[in-house]
């Protein structure tokens, strides 16, 4: 069933990056008044939407800026991933599309539920961190996913769905990104995504998944101060706009893939495929592990079957790291 | 003692609940537990494992704490192994405490592991009487998190 379109969603469709559009056109393609239109235009002005407006033109979107499309989504989407998004909700402004679809699991069945935001004011990164993408730019989205029972191997499952998410862009030709582990594309050292998952369920009924992705795919230079880390985005990757309705069916996509595949070919599959993404294996690191802020220092062995971080610690010997931040050690 | 009946006990020792066994047979004796993977979570001091196993089984097959070592009450265990996190952020007041009321579906604490977060529910409503974990600590699969009278 396509995904209904907002009179919000339409309008958005209406607007453009090239020319002016008036509200009195506006008002006749929507069925609304121009002062109706004039408050849409105002309430999504204020969740970030770069829109200028020109009293006797009309109004135009800040260049390079093009909306989220659910049913346009929908359409690119794979065919055995279209079998199961059953739904794909645009939303302009909350904190976490994880938290939407989390919230919606209370009271349906969220199998394929997709909620996007085009902003996040106070974007949800690891316990509490933020995660800043600049209004309308970025790829900020959430799958709701459903299993009978508990697959095995769950706590595989953020690196599996990290390279799920690389391989998906590199069939979009970008080519080489890299994970850190345990949940950040990166390219050349610096972030350009991140996954945050969510489980609800007991363990011994039906396992409810969230899987958030967050993708940089233009950053405002204005934003790089409010960045507590070096990062990178895909226009600057590729030194090209990137469409992101296209990005996140390929992406979308890629996650369906995974998590049909997931109880099959357990995390082994995937620990495979991490080795032509790994930028850790080898490298000296010191993992911090959150709360208390203990860090060790090490060299990263590589992951062991369930999807935890071998390291040969100084002083230490091989120990297994379930949990932690990873940063790279200059030599 | 026969290397059968070695194989027999082990095979005992699996199918039950049991995370130790000890046989003694007139001289000999022997001794029988299973641990799991000496994961490292929150905690760096925890990296020791109590001497190492006779035979380490996966920590899978059963609950990683006999049952009769925690007290009377509805027990809330955790489906996977990770870190324990009794608030949503640091320094936030935690999902639940000794003393409080929960019902069905409020969250209780924060499983964590590789950025998979688990929210762990409570199946029962009733009063919280025992937290069995600390804040930050690593939990093994199947331990128990609460008790819910």
């Amino acid at each position: 069933m396509p995904t209904p379109r907002t009179t919000r969603d339409r309008l958005l469709r209406h607007l453009n990056d090239r020319r002016f559009v008036t509200g009195t056109e506006l008002g006749r393609e929507l069925g609304i008044s121009r002062a109706a239109v004039h408050n849409h235009i105002d309430t999504l002005k204020a969740t970030g939407l770069p829109v200028e407006g020109i009293t006797g033109r009309g109004y135009r979107l800040a260049r390079g800026v093009k909306p989220m499309d659910g049913r346009f989504i929908e359409e690119q989407l794979e065919g055995e991933c279209r079998r199961h998004v059953s739904r794909i909700i645009i939303e302009h402004c909350v904190d976490s599309t994880n938290d939407i679809v989390s919230k919606l699991a209370r009271k349906e069945l969220i199998h394929g539920v997709v909620c996007i935001t085009e902003a996040q004011p106070a974007g949800r990164g690891r316990r509490g961190k933020h995660w800043v993408a600049t209004p309308y730019r970025n790829l900020l989205m959430s799958l709701g996913w459903m299993y009978e029972s508990w697959p095995p191997d769950l706590t595989g499952l953020s690196v599996a769905a990290g390279i799920a998410l690389i391989e998906a862009m590199s069939l979009m030709g970008i080519a080489g990104l890299g994970m850190k582990w345990p949940n950040d594309i990166v390219f050349d050292g610096k972030k350009l995504g991140g996954i945050l998952i969510d489980i609800t369920g007991e363990s011994s009924g039906q396992c409810t998944i969230v899987i958030g992705v967050g993708i940089n795919v233009h950053i405002d230079d204005n934003d790089d101060p409010l960045i507590d880390q070096p990062w990178t985005d895909l226009t600057r990757v590729l030194g090209r706009a990137v469409d992101r309705n296209e990005l996140a069916a390929s992406c979308l996509s890629g996650l369906c893939r995974l998590l049909c595949e997931f109880p099959g070919t357990g995390f082994e599959a995937y620990r495979k495929r991490w080795a032509h993404v790994d930028v850790l294996t080898g490298k000296a690191v010191s993992i911090t592990t959150h709360e208390k802020g203990d860090t060790t220092v090490g060299v990263v062995l590589g992951l062991d079957d369930t999807g935890a971080l071998a390291v040969d610690v100084e002083g230490g010997g091989k120990q297994s790291f379930l949990s932690g931040d990873v940063s790279i050690k200059a030599r | 003692m026969d290397i059968r009946k070695i194989k027999k006990l082990i095979e005992l020792l699996e199918e039950s609940n049991l995370t130790e066994m000890e046989i003694r047979e007139g001289e000999e004796s022997i001794r029988l537990s299973r641990a799991g993977p000496a994961y490292v979570t929150a905690q760096p001091q925890i990296h020791q494992v109590t001497g190492p196993p006779i035979i380490a089984v996966p920590d899978s097959v059963a609950h990683a704490v006999p049952e009769d070592a925690v007290p009377e009450g509805h027990l809330v265990t955790s489906p996977m192994v990770g870190t324990f996190f009794s608030a949503p952020k640091p320094g936030a007041r935690p999902f639940a405490e000794v003393g409080s009321h929960v019902e069905i579906g409020d969250t209780l604490c924060v499983i964590e592991a590789m950025k998979i977060f688990n929210q762990i529910e409570a199946d029962k409503a009733g009063v919280i009487i025992s937290v069995l974990k600390e804040n930050g600590e690593p939990v093994e699969y199947g331990e128990p998190l609460f008790i819910i009278d």
